[in-house]
């Protein structure tokens, strides 16, 4: 099987020599500008996990958010409570969001379309006050506190610099994307397609649609916990807010959404404008008329790109080089 | 055994209320077929309307006469609801709906901050005696909060007004032939433009009205609404969609089983227990629990 990485090799190391090159452009921010694109690797993996359900096979889930707080937790709880290896906790991570997709999947894929998503919009809500409901073990709706190691230690993973955990999560980036590509160039990717034209025609041609989308859907919660796990050790405290919320799980669909569900790309164009925009919006407005102006200005730019560019900002990208390669008459 | 039935007053109370906001949010997605995430916070501006409106008149506004608002609060957010069905809602009819999700979600960040720039984020409540007036039948036991019980018996009455006018007038009929099928209905000369102009701005207008009901109850803020958007999906499904009285009992069968849940176990299993029951009900009774037809899609 083969794989073109062509495009995403450019992206790759630019995003590797990126802290580099922030130090010396910006020598005051840096940590700043860093930590952005830390969050637009971040929003990127996220959504490669989730257009692997979402994009390939058009299943809405809402349900995300609960798979990365599954990797949030369990890498705190192991290295927290127990004394293990974060390692050991994003594995039982791994583990533990494949359970748990199996139990949303089964009886979710027996629905069809908007009913699909509100029961996983359903599920993800009754995860996230099971996470209040177990406080004894999660801490409840004030959450954990990762300790401060004095000492980097890989197997630990903690690191003095904040700039390890950004390779750290550009690695996992990579390696999800690479998944994203092999899951879509494979038996599974194109049932999943032919699920997304035509479920019911997609059956009478032998393909197990439920099946194929309960697959699809464990690789793309077991990607999402991983992140999860990277969370909890960058910033070493998570609360059902911050990583199980309704709200998180709105935001991973829909930066993909914006960047386009077409294709493996979209993910990633979806998280290189919706993060900087939240946080220039953010930066410039944040404190203008009552704090409220910030995240006006980002809703307006949301209902303006579904209103004007109906398949994602990819698709007009895609739409430009195509007219610039084949003339007008292609774009009907 | 009074202690019993008071948690069920107690759930019927806010069901009532529940039932008001499904039955606008199920006219909606029954009519259009679309999610609106954006449903519960024009629920949230409602309150927020009846709250400046209340401090405009703030002689008027001793006991009852906050329910004097409805009329103007009604009307100004069924004009917003045409408003934004046809500035943002018709450009995208007949897109994938997706479209619609992104729009909704959209439009939510936007109310809701609009309303903090308009009234900021912190919590402000309305100034009527009537929060803390209640009814205590002494041979009984119970206790009506009156806020609550005239939320409820508003609620009803509009409710079964919107079933009266999708049952037995003309535009009820047009609007529920659109629900069923939008090209068959407009072969028969039905203007399916004009029943989505008038389900989604009537769908709008209860989300605010019940928004009055429930502002001599809680305290406003600006996103009040997401604390009950989930759950009002939950009724949608569970009363069936396009079922208006299916909408009604679901709602307070939600409310019931919300209050019995929260005061007998714990409070966080109220909602598991409402969105457990809300699968349940998608898995094994698809067209929901009160409803006929089979369900489309």
């Amino acid at each position: 099987m083969k794989i073109n990485l062509k495009m995403m090799i450019p992206l790759i190391i630019f995003l590797l020599i990126f802290p580099t090159v922030a130090s010396l452009v910006f020598p005051n921010v840096n940590n700043y500008v860093v930590l952005l694109m830390f969050n637009i690797i971040m929003y990127s993996t996220m959504g490669t996990a989730w257009y692997i359900i979402g994009g390939l096979a058009r299943q809405i889930s809402w349900a995300h958010a609960a798979f990365f707080a599954v990797g949030a937790y369990s890498t705190m709880i192991a290295y927290q409570r127990f004394g293990l290896t974060p390692w050991l906790g994003i594995v039982a991570g791994m583990g533990i969001a494949a359970l748990l997709a199996l139990i949303i999947g089964f009886a979710s894929f027996k629905l069809h379309g908007v009913f699909f998503s509100l029961s996983t919009i359903a599920f993800g809500q009754i995860f996230y006050r099971f996470l209040h409901l177990f406080g004894e073990y999660t801490g409840g709706a004030s959450g954990l506190i990762m300790r401060k190691s004095t000492e980097s230690s890989f197997i630990n993973l903690q690191f003095a610099k904040n700039d390890s955990y950004y390779y750290l999560l550009l690695a996992v980036f990579v390696i999800t994307y690479i998944i994203c590509k092999l899951v879509e160039n494979s038996r599974i990717g194109y049932c999943l397609k032919a699920i997304k034209e035509n479920e019911i025609a997609a059956e009478s041609l032998g393909i197990k649609p439920y099946e194929i989308k309960l697959k699809a859907f464990i690789i793309s919660a077991v990607l999402t916990s991983i992140v999860g796990s990277i969370f909890a050790v960058r910033f070493k405290f998570i609360d059902p807010a911050s990583v199980a919320s309704h709200d998180l799980a709105i935001r991973i669909g829909m930066t993909v959404i914006v960047g386009g569900l077409a294709s493996t790309e979209g993910p990633i164009i979806g998280a290189f404008i919706m993060v900087p925009l939240l946080e220039l919006t953010n930066a410039f407005f944040g404190n203008v008329l009552n704090g409220g102006l910030s995240q006006t200005l980002y809703g307006v730019v949301l209902v303006l790109i579904v209103i004007f560019m109906p398949n994602g900002v990819l698709s007009l990208i895609k739409s430009k080089t195509k007219r610039l390669k084949y003339g007008k008459n292609t774009l009907s | 055994m009074s202690g019993f039935i008071q948690v069920i007053i107690n759930g019927v109370l806010i069901g009532g209320v529940y039932s008001l906001i499904a039955v606008g949010l199920n006219l909606i997605f029954g009519v259009m077929g679309i999610i609106n995430f954006a449903h519960c916070d024009f629920l949230m501006l409602g309150m927020y309307f009846t709250y400046s409106l209340s401090t405009l008149f703030i002689n008027m506004m001793s006991g009852a006469a906050v329910y004097g608002l409805i009329i103007p609060v009604a009307i100004i957010m069924f004009i917003i609801g045409v408003v934004f069905y046809i500035t943002m809602i018709k450009p995208l009819i007949g897109r994938d709906i997706v479209s619609y999700v992104l729009l909704t979600v959209g439009l939510s960040y936007v109310i809701q901050n609009i309303a903090q720039i308009f009234w900021t984020a912190s919590p402000v409540s309305i100034n009527t005696t009537i929060k803390s007036q209640s009814i205590y039948l002494e041979s009984v036991d119970l206790v009506f909060p009156l806020a609550k019980l005239i939320a409820f018996c508003i609620a009803l009455v509009i409710v079964f007004a919107i079933s009266y006018l999708l049952n037995k007038t003309d535009l009820g009929r047009a609007i529920r032939a659109t629900s069923e099928s939008t090209e068959v209905a407009s072969y028969l000369g039905v203007n399916p433009g004009r029943s989505y102009l008038i389900a989604f701005g009537l769908g709008i207008m209860f989300a605010g009205i019940a928004g009055i009901l429930l502002s001599p109850v809680y305290s406003i803020y600006p996103r009040i609404g997401t604390t009950f958007a989930t759950t009002i999906f939950a009724i949608v499904v569970i009363g069936g969609l396009g079922q208006i009285k299916g909408a009604m009992l679901a709602g307070l069968l939600v409310g019931i089983v919300e209050n019995i849940v929260g005061s007998y176990f714990a409070l966080d299993l109220a909602p598991i227990a409402v969105f457990t029951l809300f699968i349940l009900v998608m898995l094994l009774k698809p067209a929901g629990l009160f409803g006929s037809q089979t369900r489309k899609a």
